[in-house]
């Protein structure tokens, strides 16, 4: 994987919705030429176009995409839903690829991630080694021996700040040599393993996808197709009671919200928070905010409030709390009566009662931000 | 009471819904030999702007109180209605100054010749009765020692003790508290760690925190351990190197424990 915000991923992830579009050269009316270019440019890149919806599954209560280039298409544009095997971007196919049958291929985010925590352990266990170097020769009050020391340290902090900066090459990993009991189970043949991720989609992902047209949902009861409207209805309902603090719709109005404002919103569970909010994608730079709802009718106490941002403070994000006002019980009813299967309107209808309001979260401390 | 009952019992004031220690021995005499450390909340005169270092009165939380009022070593003094009255008469003194001042003024003014009529002097005769010089005002010290008697588990107690506001009590967590210093830990609020307390193994001066507890029901349903607060408790506690324990009471009244940890593996 080239690092982050490269002029690769610049090129590699352009769309930021699985939508396709028409890009058409300029039309010049009295040029019977310019004619000629539009007409064959639109009609090549019609051809090229994914001629029908991504097919989802939808059991368990999860949103399962099966398929390979299905998966890697909606990884590329917009970075929606997480391999099951992987950090994010599912990528257990070329690892395992890598792993048993040596091919090669760039480095996955996950192999990097490994082999700079080995380094840093590596970093730790040199610097124990130092520490214990240094008391001896304090002791014994070896002065010359402990001026020797002071610059093996100089080159091992060096050393370590390096980590961070340079990216471990194919052949510094050390892949594990031996092969696993179960690992039999996966080769097909001498090219091929058996697939085993598949890529996980969060609800309010499926239906925002939904909304764009991008994906289908088979409904297993009807044997049709879902409308966006059908799964909202379908999702809210299995989230608790249909009042206005439901957790789905808060979910999605919030997602919705800040997918509009043109954010990659992914989930934040893993921070605690229910969003994390990347500027562009993970493979740009890390994201900056972690977004935790509160619900009017919800409101927690200040503990915790104040635990979720120890942790979103160690990792160096700002937390956000996106406060949500509902809409009373009686208008919340009406609105979620009217919502009509085909009338993606009266979804909208429902989800324009909801203000959103948010305050970006600090702790400060008086008496570390003295001089 | 004896007098040296007295002596050896500490003294504890309840202030503005506040429970406070004025008496330095008392303070080391918590610290030796119950291990109780509350918080000092006083600021020292001779540097007012720091933060670091504070002085008397100590302030406890309501856990400590009960479990020193469970040992029956200590003693009350409830203030009575000390704001409300004394606030009364602060205010009225001061109304009262403010007149003063303007009729001096008004005065004045007349003396000059600049102000001609006298209607406004002459409503106002009992000016004269004020001490002209007060300028500082004495507010009066209306605490009065309602109970000097050792205090003693019973009912009556607690609901008296439970009904100061401010502090957010459980039983739950008195009961995990009792246990927690059973097992000889010193016990800190938790509020920075996200917590109920937070557990040193001895003297905080001298050692770091161990456990960051939080306190839960064992099967009450509006009370559900939420699966992303145990995200949330295992990623804390491993990034300050603390323990996050989960404390709950059974119903045989025996206290359990869990912990959470972040491994982050993958």
């Amino acid at each position: 994987m080239p690092p982050k915000g490269s002029s690769e991923h610049l090129q590699k992830y352009v769309q930021p919705l699985p939508v396709d579009i028409i890009q058409l050269p300029e039309l010049i009316p009295h040029n019977p030429l310019s004619w000629v270019i539009v007409i064959y440019s639109f009609l090549q890149q019609s051809m090229k176009m994914k001629k029908s919806p991504i097919e989802v599954r939808y059991e368990n209560m999860t949103f399962k995409v099966d398929t390979l280039p299905e998966m890697k298409y909606l990884w590329d544009h917009g970075f929606f839903g997480k391999g099951i095997l992987s950090r994010s971007e599912p990528t257990w196919l070329d690892r395992t690829e890598r792993r048993l049958l040596k091919t090669n291929g760039s480095l996955t985010s996950e192999e990097i991630v490994k082999e700079r925590r080995r380094l840093r352990e590596e970093f730790k266990t040199e610097r124990k080694k130092l520490d214990d170097l240094e008391r001896t020769f304090k002791l014994e009050n070896n002065l010359n021996e402990l001026q020797k020391l002071e610059s093996k340290r100089h080159l091992l902090t060096e050393k370590r700040t390096l980590i961070n900066k340079t990216k471990p090459t194919i052949t510094e990993i050390e892949s594990d040599k031996d092969m696993r009991l179960e690992d039999k189970e996966l080769i097909i043949s001498d090219t091929t393993i058996k697939r085993m991720e598949y890529l996980e989609l969060m609800p309010v992902e499926s239906l925002f996808l939904l909304l764009l047209n991008s994906i289908k949902i088979k409904n297993p009861e009807t044997g049709s197709n879902y409308t966006s409207v059908q799964l909202f209805k379908k999702l809210a309902t299995q989230c608790g009671s249909i009042t206005p603090d439901n957790y789905f719709i808060t979910q999605f109005l919030i997602y919705y919200h800040y997918k509009s404002l043109g954010w990659c919103v992914k989930s934040g569970m893993k921070f605690s928070s229910d969003f994390i909010l990347y500027e562009r994608g993970p493979p740009f730079q890390h994201a900056e905010f972690a977004i935790t709802i509160v619900h009017d009718k919800q409101v927690k106490d200040f503990t915790y409030y104040g635990s979720i941002n120890r942790v979103v403070g160690v990792v160096k994000k700002t937390m956000v709390l996106s406060f949500v006002q509902s809409p009373p019980l009686s208008v919340f009813q009406e609105s979620w009566d009217a919502l009509s299967d085909n009338k993606l309107e009266t979804m909208f209808d429902l989800l324009k009662l909801y203000d959103i309001d948010e305050i970006s979260y600090k702790r400060w401390s008086p008496s570390r931000t003295r001089e | 009471m004896s007098d040296d009952h007295k002596h050896n019992n500490i003294n504890i004031s309840i202030i503005n819904n506040q429970i406070l220690i004025f008496e330095v021995d008392m303070i080391c005499k918590l610290r030796e030999s119950y291990g109780i450390i509350g918080v000092l909340s006083g600021t020292l005169s001779l540097a007012p702007q720091q933060q670091s270092l504070l002085g008397v009165p100590l302030q406890l939380s309501i856990y400590e109180l009960l479990y020193l009022v469970d040992l029956g070593v200590c003693y009350l003094n409830v203030d009575v209605d000390v704001d409300v009255q004394g606030e009364e008469e602060f205010v009225n003194d001061l109304i009262n100054n403010v007149k003063l001042k303007r009729i001096q003024r008004l005065k004045k003014l007349k003396n000059h010749g600049i102000l001609q009529k006298n209607e406004e002097l002459e409503d106002k005769d009992w000016v004269c009765n004020l001490n002209e010089h007060e300028l500082f005002i004495e507010t009066k010290n209306s605490t009065k020692q309602t109970n000097t008697k050792l205090l003693s588990m019973n009912d009556d107690i607690i609901q008296q003790l439970l009904s100061i506001k401010g502090h957010d009590f459980t039983m739950i967590r008195f009961q995990i508290y009792k246990d927690l210093k059973k097992k000889s830990w010193f016990i800190q609020p938790g509020l920075r760690y996200g917590g109920d307390f937070i557990c040193y193994p001895n003297d905080p001066l001298r050692y770091h925190s161990q456990l960051i507890i939080k306190c839960c029901t064992w099967d009450d349903d509006d009370d559900d351990v939420n699966l992303i607060d145990l995200i949330n408790f295992g990623r804390l506690g491993t990034s300050v190197k603390k323990s996050f324990v989960y404390g709950y009471v059974k119903h045989d009244g025996i206290v359990n424990y869990h912990t959470v940890e972040w491994s982050g593996f993958g």
